[in-house]
């Protein structure tokens, strides 16, 4: 049997956003630790890792380990009969082929379920390696976001470029160039409203922006994104999910194809 | 419609991929490859062809050569009108297509037919934008005739390496051969040019799903000879025998193949076939194949127990 109880369905609607357009379709693992949910999209350039944890939830039980193959699409569609403070309880038996998703307004006066037909999805093991960054940095996910968004009108890639003096983005296509430079913030009230650069080694890498536009659906989750990179590794977008867990995004730099 | 194909065989292979049987043969024969006729005009093999390009096309050799035994010779697509003054390719009319329904009625098609100029047009595939999901939402797909157990279109090898002999005749991939009227046109230069048209067709039920035009395909040896076979075989005839077909196959492509310049060898792979370099390196960092990335996180990463 697995149960898990959410006080806020909202934060899953939020988290469904950032993943539906790089995969259709996910194994979702329930285990007594929490749920995880790793893939790659279609094109095999990026990698969606998420991990929300069993006490990030309202109430969580999962007595087996269970692998939920989801048609995100469908779950999406679920999701958009809640409303971001209904309560939210996902159910499923131990060899089940339905996922039963049920939501109660919190004055428990009205209740509705849902039952969704579970998939059974080729499942790859990907093991992430663990990697050592030369740069972290960490900015507000809006400015994150509009940066990829204001770049992205210029060309299909973006050039990160993070030294000990900042962190520039760049870009040039038809019509032109584009550069955007920030500064570690010299003194803030909020950690999550500034930029800060914790940085061993120069690094600069060619991202495309589309992936990039995507990962940043996931700027309603959290206020701060975390940027992590090394030369000839991907990049990794991080949002931490407030008391439940995270979403990181693993990116393969642009690499020139020869023909 | 039918307005792109893919034509990234070499010349020998299509002479190989279009051998016959004439009535009397036992054994099998490969079409000549004539150049001469269309001098200016060379085939460059891609798997992207657009009109105005210059593919294959095998026709009956009675026209060129004085006797009908087949052959396959360069020609440019799209069919320029012979009344045309000026470049072979700015006469401004869209001309890869005849429509079977009015063929026999057009100033531009019905005079090389009467004249018994039909051809067929050899590729590996055409490509066609699926209209039926709604506007906006044009996908490309790749189709081609259906292939034995185990064959992929898109592997040039398959084709390339395939075994011919005058026993068993080609025992590679099946082309497509697609209906086609061509005709003659005088450059200023004085130079002749060999143009043709792909004949196409109201879709039949299976393909409808996909467009509502078909190209008028040629699916079986006894159709080809007698489409080719212009003395036994009348224009109204040949053109009364051509059927929308319903065996065909088709995958999805990328939209790279939306713009002609782009010639590359993924144009007609499967989208899931397409490998990228940055693919391949995500796929290698996770397999911990990274050879950049230190012994150390290596060993960690193995003695982590995997579920």
């Amino acid at each position: 049997m697995f149960e898990a109880r959410l006080l806020k369905s909202g934060q899953l609607k939020k988290i469904l956003e950032a993943i539906k357009e790089l995969l259709k379709e996910a194994t979702f693992d329930c285990s007594d630790s929490g749920i995880q949910l790793q893939a790659m999209d279609d094109a095999h350039v990026s990698l969606v890792s998420m991990y929300l944890k069993s006490t990030g939830f309202d109430k969580f039980r999962c007595d087996r380990n269970l692998s939920m193959g989801i048609n995100l699409e469908s779950m999406v569609k679920i999701m958009k009969c809640c409303s971001n403070d209904d309560i939210m309880t996902i159910k499923a038996q131990d060899n089940a082929d339905t996922l039963t998703i049920m939501f109660e307004t919190s004055n428990q006066e009205k209740m509705s379920d849902y039952e969704m037909k579970l998939m059974n999805l080729d499942q790859e093991h990907l093991g992430i390696p663990e990697t050592n960054y030369s740069c972290v940095i960490k900015m507000p996910s809006t400015e994150f976001a509009r940066i990829c968004r204001d770049l992205s009108q210029f060309g299909e890639s973006v050039i990160i470029a993070c030294t000990k003096d900042g962190v520039k983005f760049s870009t040039s296509g038809d019509i032109g160039s584009a550069n955007v430079k920030l500064s570690q913030s010299a003194s803030i009230d909020k950690e999550e409203e500034g930029v800060s650069i914790e940085m061993q080694q120069a690094v600069c890498l060619t991202f495309a922006c589309r992936y990039l536009n995507l990962f940043c659906k996931a700027a309603p989750l959290s206020p701060q994104v975390i940027l992590s990179m090394s030369g000839d590794v991907p990049l990794v977008v991080e949002y931490q999910i407030e008391e439940l867990g995270f979403i990181r995004y693993y990116l393969a730099p642009k690499i020139e194809e020869d023909d | 419609m039918c307005g792109r194909t893919a034509c990234n065989l070499k010349c020998e292979t299509y002479c190989k991929a279009t051998s016959y049987k004439d009535r009397k043969d036992t054994l099998y024969r490969q079409p000549e490859w004539h150049n001469e006729m269309n001098d200016n005009f060379e085939f460059k093999q891609s798997n992207n062809i657009a009109p105005t390009d210059v593919t294959p096309i095998l026709i009956s050799g009675e026209e060129f050569v004085g006797y009908p035994s087949r052959i396959l010779t360069p020609m440019v697509w799209g069919m320029i009108p012979p009344w045309h003054k000026g470049n072979f390719n700015n006469h401004g009319l869209s001309t890869n297509n005849c429509r079977i329904e009015n063929i026999t009625t057009s100033k531009l098609y019905s005079e090389p037919l009467t004249k018994g100029r039909r051809c067929i047009i050899v590729c590996e595939g055409f490509y066609e934008w699926k209209t039926t999901e709604g506007p906006g939402k044009k996908k490309p797909y790749f189709i081609y005739m259906p292939q034995k157990n185990g064959v992929s279109v898109y592997d040039t090898n398959a084709w390339e390496s395939a075994q011919w002999s005058e026993q068993y005749g080609w025992c590679g991939p099946s082309l497509l051969q697609l209906a086609g009227i061509y005709n003659k046109w005088k450059s200023s230069d004085g130079e002749d040019v060999y143009s043709y048209s792909v004949i196409t067709m109201e879709s039949s039920k299976t393909f409808s799903q996909l467009h509502h035009r078909i190209p008028a395909v040629l699916e079986n040896e006894q159709l080809i000879e007698d489409w080719l076979d212009t003395r036994r075989v009348s224009a109204n005839q040949a053109i009364s025998m051509l059927r929308p077909t319903d065996n065909l196959t088709w995958y999805e492509v990328s939209s790279i193949v939306n713009n002609s310049r782009n010639k590359s060898i993924d144009c007609n792979k499967p989208i899931s076939k397409i490998v990228n370099k940055s693919s391949t390196f995500m796929t290698s960092w996770l397999s911990g194949k990274n050879k950049n990335s230190d012994n150390n996180d290596e060993n960690q990463m193995r003695k982590k127990p995997k579920k």
